[in-house]
C-alpha cells in the first residue's frame, strides 16, 4: 500500500515538476505567453471551446477507428495464412515489411490522387500504420506456440484446423492484443497524417489550420488532445487485455510449462 | 478380446537413438519403461503415441497402426507436464479430446464430470489449471488421457516433478484407475521403485544407441498398497532392477 501511493506521488512530482518548467519557459521567454504558451492558456483554449476539439476528434478517431479495424482483420487472417502456408510465410513477410516501410507522407498524396482526398485515404494510411505491428506479433505468436500443447493435439487426433483454432490462436491471443496497444495509437497518428494532404474536418487540420493562423495556444491544445486520444487508446487495450487474459503470466508456471 | 501385439524394430539413422527394440505388451497389462537419461524411454513412448515418426520398423496395435490408433483416437497420452490449456476450467480441460472428436456437450459435460470423479477430483471442475497444485494438475491430465477410454495409456514419467509423497500417492492413484478402467498402461520413468511398485513387467534399457537390455516379471500380489513397499518381494524386485539398470550403464563405460 505505501509503496502504491509512494509511486503515485513520484508521478504527480513528476507531471507538476514538467508543468513548472513549461511554465517557467513560457514565463522567461522573449515573447512571453506567445511561442511558448503557459499551461493555463493552453488549458482555457480546451475549457473554452471544447466542441472545436470534440467535433475534429471525433472525425480523426472515426478514421483511425476504420482503419485499426481493417489493418487488424487483414493482419490476423494474413498472418493465419502464413501459419497455414509456411511456404508463403517469409514472402508475405518481405511483402509487409516493404509495405511498412513505404514513407506514410509520401504515400497520402499518392493516395489522395486515387481515391480522393475523402474519408478513405485516411482510413487506408491508419490501416497501413496499424497493420505491421498485428501482422508481426501475430505471425511470430502463431509459431512459438508451446510445443507441448501441439503435440497433445497431435495425440488427440486433431486436424490443422482444430490445432489452429484452440490453440494457436487462443495462446496467440495476448500478443495480438498487446500489438493492439502499439496499432492503436499508430492508426491515430496516421489518421491524422492523412488529414494533413487534404480534409474538411479532423485534429490533423486543426493543428495545420492553427499553425498557420498562428494560433499558438490552439495548436497546444490540438498536441494535447491527440496525445490524451493516443494514450486511452493504448490504456484501453491494455485494459481489455487483462480483463481477458487473468490467466496470461501466472499461468505459464503452473498451468503450461 | 484380441491380444494387443506391438513389436518395434528401429535403425536410426546418422544418430540412432533407438535401435533395434522388439517388445510386446497384453492387453490390461501394467508395463514400465526403465533406463537412465538420454536412452530413449520417451522417443520409444512417443513413437507407440505416433507423436514422432519412426525411421523403420512397426508398431502395430490391435493389428492396425499406430498412427491409425491415434487418429481413431484410441490412445491417451499423459506428458512430463500436465500441459493444460490455462483459458480453460478443469472440466473443459477434460472435455478437449471430446470436442475434437465431435461429441455433443451434454455427453461431453457428463463422461467429463465422470472422469474427474475418478480421478479424486470431483468439486473442482471449475478451477483454472493456475488453481490447481502439481498433484491436481497431473490428475486432469490423467482424466483427459482417459476421457475417450483409450486402449492404451501412455505415461512419460507423469510425476516426475512432484515431490516424493505425493508421488507415491499418485502412484497409488494411478493403479486404482488402471484397474477400474482395465486399461492397458505404458509408463516412462527412471524411478525403480516406481517402476516395480506400479508395474506387472519392466523393460529396462540401456544407452547409446537405446536398447532393451533386460525384461524383469514383477510378480509382486495386487491390489498393492504402500505397505508393500516395505516389504522384502518389493526389495527384491528393485533390487533386481538397479542390478540391471547399473549394468547397463557400465557396459557402456
Amino acid at each position: 500500500m505505501i509503496r502504491v501511493v509512494r509511486s503515485w506521488v513520484i508521478v504527480l512530482a513528476a507531471w507538476a515538476a514538467l508543468l513548472g518548467v513549461w511554465e517557467l519557459i513560457a514565463r522567461l521567454n522573449e515573447h512571453p505567453g506567445t511561442l511558448w504558451p503557459t499551461p493555463r492558456t493552453v488549458f482555457a483554449t480546451i475549457v473554452d471551446n471544447p466542441q472545436v476539439f470534440w467535433q475534429n476528434a471525433e472525425v480523426t478517431l472515426k478514421e483511425a477507428a476504420l482503419g485499426f479495424a481493417y489493418g487488424v482483420v487483414l493482419a490476423v487472417t494474413l498472418a493465419v495464412v502464413a501459419q497455414t502456408f509456411p511456404l508463403l510465410r517469409d514472402n508475405l513477410y518481405r511483402l509487409s515489411l516493404t509495405l511498412y516501410s513505404i514513407p506514410l507522407i509520401a504515400l497520402a498524396p499518392v493516395l489522395v490522387s486515387w481515391v480522393g482526398p475523402g474519408l478513405w485515404t485516411k482510413v487506408i494510411i491508419a490501416l497501413l500504420a496499424s497493420f505491421f505491428p498485428v501482422f508481426v506479433n501475430t505471425t511470430q505468436a502463431l509459431r512459438v506456440t508451446d510445443q507441448k500443447a501441439i503435440e497433445l493435439m497431435s495425440v488427440f487426433g486433431a486436424s490443422g484446423r482444430q490445432t489452429l483454432v484452440r490453440v494457436r490462436l487462443p495462446f496467440a491471443l495476448p500478443a495480438v492484443i498487446a500489438s493492439f496497444k502499439i496499432a492503436a495509437p499508430a492508426a491515430i497518428i496516421g489518421a491524422m497524417l492523412a488529414e494533413w494532404v487534404g480534409a474538411d474536418r479532423g485534429l490533423g487540420l486543426l493543428m495545420l489550420f492553427s499553425m498557420f493562423s498562428f494560433k499558438v495556444p490552439q495548436l497546444w491544445a490540438t498536441l494535447i488532445v491527440a496525445t490524451a486520444l493516443s494514450l486511452a487508446a493504448y490504456y484501453l487495450f491494455e485494459f481489455v487485455g487483462r480483463l481477458l487474459f487473468p490467466w496470461h503470466g501466472s499461468a505459464r508456471q503452473t498451468g503450461v510449462s | 478380446m484380441e491380444g494387443i501385439s506391438k513389436t518395434f524394430t528401429l535403425e536410426g539413422k546418422q544418430f540412432t537413438a533407438l535401435e533395434n527394440v522388439s517388445f510386446a505388451v497384453d492387453d490390461g497389462e501394467f508395463l514400465s519403461i526403465i533406463g537412465p537419461s538420454g536412452c530413449g524411454k520417451s522417443t520409444l513412448l512417443r513413437l507407440i503415441g505416433d507423436v514422432i515418426p519412426s525411421s523403420g520398423g512397426v508398431i502395430s496395435i490391435h493389428g492396425g497402426l499406430a498412427a491409425d490408433a491415434r487418429r481413431s483416437r484410441r490412445l491417451g497420452f499423459v506428458f512430463q507436464d500436465p500441459v493444460l490449456l490455462p483459458w480453460r476450467t478443469a472440466i473443459e480441460n477434460v472435455e478437449l479430446p471430446l470436442v475434437l472428436a465431435g461429441v455433443g456437450s451434454s455427453e461431453r459435460r457428463r463422461r467429463a464430470r465422470e472422469l474427474l470423479q475418478l480421478v479424486g477430483l470431483a468439486g473442482f471442475e471449475r478451477a483454472r489449471p493456475n488453481a490447481l497444485s502439481g498433484g491436481m494438475a497431473r490428475r486432469v491430465a490423467i482424466a483427459r488421457a482417459l476421457v475417450l477410454e483409450p486402449d492404451i495409456l501412455l505415461l512419460d514419467e507423469p510425476f516426475g516433478a512432484l515431490d516424493e509423497i505425493t508421488r507415491q500417492r499418485m502412484n497409488g492413484e494411478l493403479l486404482r484407475i488402471w484397474s477400474e478402467t482395465g486399461t492397458t498402461a505404458v509408463f516412462v520413468t527412471h524411478n525403480v521403485g516406481e517402476a516395480a511398485y506400479l508395474s506387472d513387467r519392466v523393460l529396462v534399457m540401456g544407452t547409446r544407441p537405446g536398447r532393451i537390455v533386460a525384461e524383469v516379471q514383477i510378480d509382486l500380489p495386487r491390489p498393492r498398497t504402500l505397505e508393500l513397499l516395505e516389504d522384502q518381494a518389493f526389495f527384491r524386485c528393485t533390487s533386481r532392477l538397479s542390478h540391471h539398470l547399473l549394468a547397463s550403464v557400465e557396459d557402456e563405460t
